[in-house]
């Protein structure tokens, strides 16, 4: 991947990212409440949407580049291998802010008819890991995993 | 070396995280229940009017509830929090019910004594459990009563008995008036006695003549409600609220006696604006559908499905395509040689037509109307509300599931298939706000916001009917859906809507029972609706809740709305403190996390990317 094209796969990730945040937050509702809060989720308190197609859609551009080289044969197997780095953290980042969107709009800009309106997350809505008290504000604990993965990801490569 | 020693011991804190925070979620607290919400009712199960409004009444606010059965279920220690006790459930009791009135009182039980028959209570027990002395008991007009007056209604007491007492402890909340407003004795009192529950007393019937008073149809149900809620203020009661997702109260606006005939220009335009005005609000109207239009003495008949009642079928078609929903209102609303409309159906001069004829017209009705409008019905309304036990059966059989009745109740009445089995098999929506008639005025409109208010502040059903007979009735048809909107919180199902959710409701309330202790657990039966809602007067604010054993985040300070429930039991957990098992992991945790993934992320993408 040339070294422009990061940022735009990136920007592409965090749009569709927002996009998918804000069209559950305010669309995904039955009678003003969103699905997520009022539906029970089976596979680790994941909402069984976000597992597909959810999060194929999000894979799917996160590895465009890689899918576009393979199908033009344009890169080797050294160069296919960054690929496949960059596309997991432009996949977990895609992921963690489409997650964090969702509680950011529930407490900043709620629907008026939505029982949580107001709150971030809260420790029963986390996935099966849980959630960390960090200042005082509940944190998944995945973002503890997944965003210090990102960040070394893209700085490795910049410096690469 | 050095490095695979940093990436092992990445590793281990990154597992024993996992492995910690799923071990602290499977292991919870150990429960101890102390006590049960639950209403028990003491009273003759011989169908009467007055019981079947108590009933549909807390089944409708969500108590848990059951009748009272002669044995020995009273001397279970805390089965009941509060006793409602009429004369007529006495014997129930067994040989002294004055002892077990007062043991109950002991035990810190609250009662609610409804009607007449104190006489029959030991005026010992009666002061110390009620804080009454018993003086006589007579017809209303031999006491020249006319009202019992409380805040913040009165109550028009008719031709029944009622209880004259003299208060020894107890505070009146109520007395009875004279036609002049002069105050006569205590008609409503409560006490707290020395266990410290709470014993209320009307001295009136309170379950009966409902929607009698034409001035104040509902003001009873609402002091019955009323005095239930202070009972149970003490305990910490769970109701099953009635309307989905903490709604307060539903408003259903019906169209009335719409048949094939309604294709005048006049009408036909008014029902379109009265639709659009809807629409615009998201209120979907149900229609009361005559599917036949008969005039013996000019032997006209117009059914739904014939040319010349295009225009109405286009209205019902717009109708449904605005969410709305078609009610059978029977076959032709006539019977010999009236017109439609002018008469009752299913009663011919006092009687009622046979099985057979009442279930062929009603199928001819309903195979009309869903071949003419190519929709499902599933709703009933029996012209003149006339119906009898055939009449249902015809209905159920031919797979109704709502009737629209006027049950003198503002509450949902379920009819069940078996009563052991407690399957519903009917849901009846009742007629609350009644209709607009043809000239009114202004003050009809101000009356039924009344009503509204009245009927809002208990979570009564909201349906008004409206003919769309001129204009004043548009406009007070519109007017009064906007004061019901303006209430706020307002459900706005159409008729389809708020009888399957009272189905499934009742599937949930079914099995419905309520245990405290250090939390609160909640036994419910299924329900494929989303959206219940369990309503918690405690004082601290909820903190954690499991549905079936598994974490729930949809509550508030002091509501849960409820997923769908596929058991036929399903089990709810409320509690009040953090729960070890759903305490979050320290900020260390997370610091720790995030320096050694850094650490070992940024190793891997280094050589990922081939940095030295």
């Amino acid at each position: 991947m040339r070294k422009k094209e990061l940022p735009k796969n990136l920007i592409l990730c965090v749009t569709l990212a927002f996009f998918f945040s804000y069209f559950e937050y305010y669309y995904v509702v039955l009678d003003g409440i969103p699905y997520r809060e009022i539906y029970h989720f089976s596979v680790l308190n994941i909402p069984p949407y976000v597992l597909f197609p959810l999060a194929p859609a999000l894979a799917v551009v996160a590895f465009s580049p890689l899918i576009d080289d393979l199908l033009l044969h344009r890169a080797d197997w050294s160069e296919r291998n960054r690929m496949i780095v960059l596309g997991c953290a432009n996949f977990l980042c895609a992921v963690t802010l489409y997650d964090g969107l969702y509680y950011a709009f529930r407490s900043t800009f709620p629907l008026p008819t939505d029982p949580l309106a107001g709150f971030w997350i809260r420790s029963g809505e986390a996935s099966v890991l849980g959630v960390v008290n960090l200042l005082g504000v509940l944190w998944p604990t995945w973002y503890f995993v997944a965003i210090p993965v990102v960040i070394s990801v893209y700085v490795a490569y910049y410096i690469s | 070396m050095r490095h695979k020693a940093l990436a092992s011991l990445a590793c281990a804190l990154f597992l024993s995280t996992v492995t910690s925070a799923i071990a602290l979620r499977t292991y919870g607290l150990q429960k101890v229940k102390i006590g049960s919400f639950r209403v028990g009712v003491v009273a003759d199960e011989e169908p009467k009017e007055g019981l079947t409004h108590l009933g549909d009444l807390l089944g409708h606010l969500g108590f848990p509830c059951d009748m009272v059965q002669r044995g020995d279920q009273l001397l279970e220690p805390s089965r009941y929090s509060l006793l409602v006790v009429f004369e007529s459930g006495l014997h129930k009791l067994g040989e002294n019910p004055s002892s077990i009135i007062f043991a109950q009182a002991k035990e810190r039980t609250n009662l609610l004594w409804i009607g007449p028959g104190l006489k029959q209570i030991n005026q010992e027990i009666l002061a110390k459990a009620f804080g009454l002395r018993s003086i006589s008991e007579d017809s209303a007009e031999s006491y020249h009563v006319a009202y019992s007056s409380s805040t913040p209604t009165n109550v028009k007491i008719f031709h029944e008995v009622v209880a004259n007492v003299e208060l020894a402890g107890a505070k009146a909340e109520g007395y009875f008036v004279d036609a002049a407003s002069k105050r006569l004795f205590p008609s409503e009192t409560w006490f707290r006695h020395d266990a410290g529950g709470i014993a209320y007393f009307f001295a009136y019937d309170v379950s009966s003549w409902w929607n009698v008073d034409l001035d104040s149809p509902w003001s009873r149900p609402a002091r019955l409600v009323s005095a239930i809620q202070l009972t149970s203020s003490d305990s910490p009661a769970v109701t099953l609220r009635p309307y989905p997702r903490n709604l307060a109260s539903a408003f259903i606006c019906r169209i009335e006696d719409v048949d094939p005939l309604h294709t005048s220009s006049e009408w036909l335009s008014r029902a379109h604006r009265y639709l659009q005005e809807h629409t615009a609000r998201r209120v979907p109207l149900s229609v009361a559908l005559v599917p036949v239009h008969v005039d013996p003495g000019s032997g006209l008949e117009i059914r739904l499905g014939s040319n010349s009642a295009e225009p109405v079928r286009e209205w019902l078609r717009a109708v449904i395509g605005g969410r709305g929903a078609i009610i059978q209102h029977g076959y032709t609303h006539q019977n010999g040689a009236q017109r439609t409309g002018a008469g009752a159906e299913f009663i011919v001069n006092g009687t009622w037509t046979s099985y057979d004829d009442q279930t062929r017209r009603i199928s001819s009705g309903k195979i009309e109307i869903e071949r003419a409008l190519n929709t499902k019905v599933l709703a009933f309304e029996a012209p003149h509300y006339k119906l009898n036990e055939d009449t249902l059966r015809a209905i159920e059989g031919l797979g109704f599931k709502y009737l629209l009745d006027d049950s003198n109740s503002p509450f949902y009445g379920i009819r069940f298939y078996d009563a052991n089995t407690r399957e519903p098999s009917l849901a009846t929506i009742p007629e609350t706000l009644s209709y607009i008639p043809l000239g009114s005025s202004v003050d009809q409109g101000d009356k039924l916001k009344e009503t509204i208010d009245q009927l809002s502040a208990y979570q009564g059903i909201l349906l008004l009917y409206n003919h769309l007979y001129d204009d004043a009735a548009f406009t007070i048809g519109l007017r009064t859906m906007e004061y019901a909107l303006r209430k706020g919180n307002a459900w706005t199902p159409n008729i389809n809507q708020i009888g399957r959710f009272a189905f499934e409701r009742a599937r949930a309330y079914n099995g419905f029972s309520v245990t405290y202790g250090s939390e609160i657990t909640v036994r419910m039966g299924s329900c494929s609706e989303r959206g219940l809602t369990l309503s918690v007067n405690s004082q601290d604010r909820i903190s954690w809740v499991q549905v079936n054993g598994k974490e729930w985040s949809a509550f508030s300070a002091n509501y849960v709305i409820l997923p769908e429930l596929p058991e036929p039991s399903n089990t709810v957990l409320i509690g009040f403190k953090e729960q070890s098992s759903l305490q979050p992991l320290s900020a260390l945790w997370g610091l720790g996390l995030l320096g050694i993934t850094s650490c070992a992320a940024f190793r891997f993408a280094k050589r990922a990317f081939g940095v030295n």
